[in-house]
């Protein structure tokens, strides 16, 4: 299906094809896990710090920064093939079969990325301009009449 | 000060330091440390919701059990996702469980007239390790046939009648699966009535967290199976024992806690730690009742300027507060026929309905409605100010 797009669109595909291919090697790094806790946690910290100190920039800043995290999540959805990413020597050492390296946890992981994204940015949204897009009430902290 | 009563002092403090430093991040009506008890039962559901699925492709035999699996895992489109999601979801449910758990420990929300959440939420955290471990049984990999050894060996041994009980007999066959997918399906619905037994007491229950928490959490749940991918042990062989420790620390630390004393106490080990488990598990239940304390300050109606307006009742977060027919002799105020009548062991002596009710029908035995009336503006104040921890109130 994707043959009949554009070639600039066709390219980005492959472009971001590729990137999938990197995360997907990086991810399944040993040290991985621990690497992507750290960074969390100090932008959590960081994050944290700058709520207190500046609420509209750092809501702002989370707002954009989660908001280019679901559209890049949902750019990955449309534009991967699981079919063609080539498995790594964990998949064989885990039974995984050459021909299909965990198929659909590559989509899992962008709707994971999507839903922590427009979540996040929700929040961030709150944060920068007092407004609770979900429940319409105003003010960074609960109205008094709740 | 008893030990126990330092312990519970030091976890309120942790549980305040943990509220304040996730106030400075969240707003406070998106604190996820308010709502722990609501994410569990959401993630309840998730992992009801996946497990559907996984039944659908699921062959309870030892002759197609692993394949099924590792078919739905490797050949069913986004198979692998919803078996990682399955995993993941109960991982989550375990441990906002115990997140849960601790916290109405430590924030002394368990004792009077909370008795009935604190036992009935016992109940639901055994069932939920009981519905995660026979969940590492059905795989039917090497890991399976170790747990269903280890179990067995906790209850006696392979030849004790606990032990045949389990399996279904003297050996592993088809009806073991069988006996663990029936256990793995039914205990959730046991769950359900403890859940409701959970709840019943609570005026309004906030049983789902809000939108936006949900969003971040299934995402998490979503990339822990990207970047975790759930893949099955080799086969399980029931004459052959895997030489490996192959359990996962989530839902089996009591085994690993077992094989640990192995070292020292040999294979008594496995019965002791059972029966450690089993002694945690009814302190646990009793918790309530050691530290009970008594009702000194249970509220009463004054009948006779009772209206039957039901303010009072609506307002009792606790459900201690029922309306009844006037009883014959009462002479009360309002023309409704009815009157509130008090539950003792329900009430949590708050003095919320002294406030609510606007024609002094309620008091509190050891307070005047004006110093109830005062105590209640000076906790609403402090609630009122941003970055409080007002859960710890």
């Amino acid at each position: 299906m994707k043959e009949h797009l554009p070639s600039p669109i066709l390219q980005l595909c492959e472009t971001l094809q590729g990137v999938n291919q990197n995360l997907y090697e990086q991810c399944q790094q040993p040290s991985f896990p621990w690497i992507a806790l750290g960074v969390t946690l100090v932008l959590l910290v960081l994050i944290g710090i700058g709520f207190q100190k500046s609420p509209r920039f750092t809501g702002i800043a989370v707002l954009l920064g989660s908001w280019a995290l679901a559209v890049f999540c949902l750019a990955m959805m449309f534009a991967i093939d699981v079919t063609a990413i080539e498995p790594l020597p964990t998949d064989v050492k885990a039974h995984v079969r050459p021909d299909n390296p965990i198929l659909g946890n590559h989509y899992s992981g962008y709707v994971g990325g999507l839903f922590i994204g427009i979540g996040t940015a929700l929040l961030g949204y709150k944060w920068a301009f007092g407004f609770d897009p979900i429940k319409k009430t105003s003010g960074r902290y609960p109205s008094k009449e709740e | 000060m008893s030990v126990y009563n330092k312990t519970v002092n030091l976890g309120w403090r942790i549980w305040s330091w943990v509220d304040d430093k996730f106030n400075r991040l969240y707003p406070q009506d998106y604190n996820p440390m308010y709502y722990l008890g609501g994410i569990s039962n959401l993630f309840f559901w998730f992992v009801i919701g996946t497990g559907i699925v996984l039944f659908l492709y699921y062959k309870p035999s030892l002759e197609d059990a692993y394949h099924s699996v590792e078919y739905l895992t490797q050949k069913v489109p986004y198979g692998q996702a919803v078996r990682g999601l399955h995993r993941y979801g109960a991982d989550a449910m375990l441990v906002f469980v115990v997140l849960h758990w601790l916290r109405v420990w430590w924030t002394d929300r368990y004792r009077k007239f909370r008795s009935l959440a604190w036992i009935s939420g016992v109940v639901l955290l055994v069932l939920t390790l009981l519905m995660g471990v026979s969940g590492y049984l059905l795989v039917w990999d090497e890991r399976s046939l170790m747990l269903i050894r280890m179990t067995q060996w906790m209850v006696g041994g392979e030849h004790t009648w606990l032990g045949k009980l389990l399996v279904g007999g003297d050996k592993i066959t088809d009806y073991t699966l069988t006996r663990f997918l029936f256990f793995h399906i039914g205990v959730p619905f046991l769950m359900l009535f403890f859940l409701w037994m959970h709840y019943i007491r609570i005026n309004r229950p906030v049983v789902y967290p809000p939108a936006l928490l949900t969003l971040q959490l299934f995402g998490i749940v979503f990339v822990a199976c990207y970047l975790f991918p759930t893949v099955s042990m080799a086969p399980a062989n029931p004459e052959q024992m895997p030489q490996a420790m192959l359990v996962d620390w989530f839902y089996q630390w009591g085994y690993v806690g077992a094989a640990w004393l192995q070292q020292f106490l040999g294979h008594a080990a496995y019965p002791i730690t059972c029966l450690v488990l089993v002694a945690i598990s009814v302190l646990l239940f009793a918790l309530p009742y050691l530290t009970q304390g008594s009702y000194l300050n249970v509220v009463k109606v004054i009948p006779e300027k009772c209206t039957g307006c039901e303010y009072c009742a609506i307002d009792c977060h606790a459900n201690a507060i029922r309306m009844i027919p006037t009883p014959p002799g009462i002479k009360a105020r309002g023309g409704k026929g009815i009157i509130a009548e008090i539950l003792p062991t329900r009430c949590a002596e708050c003095g919320i309905c002294v406030g609510a009710c606007p024609f002094g029908a309620i008091e509190l035995p050891l307070f005047t409605e004006d110093q109830v009336v005062a105590r209640i503006q000076e906790i609403t104040a402090r609630a009122k100010q941003p970055q409080q921890p007002v859960a710890a109130e």
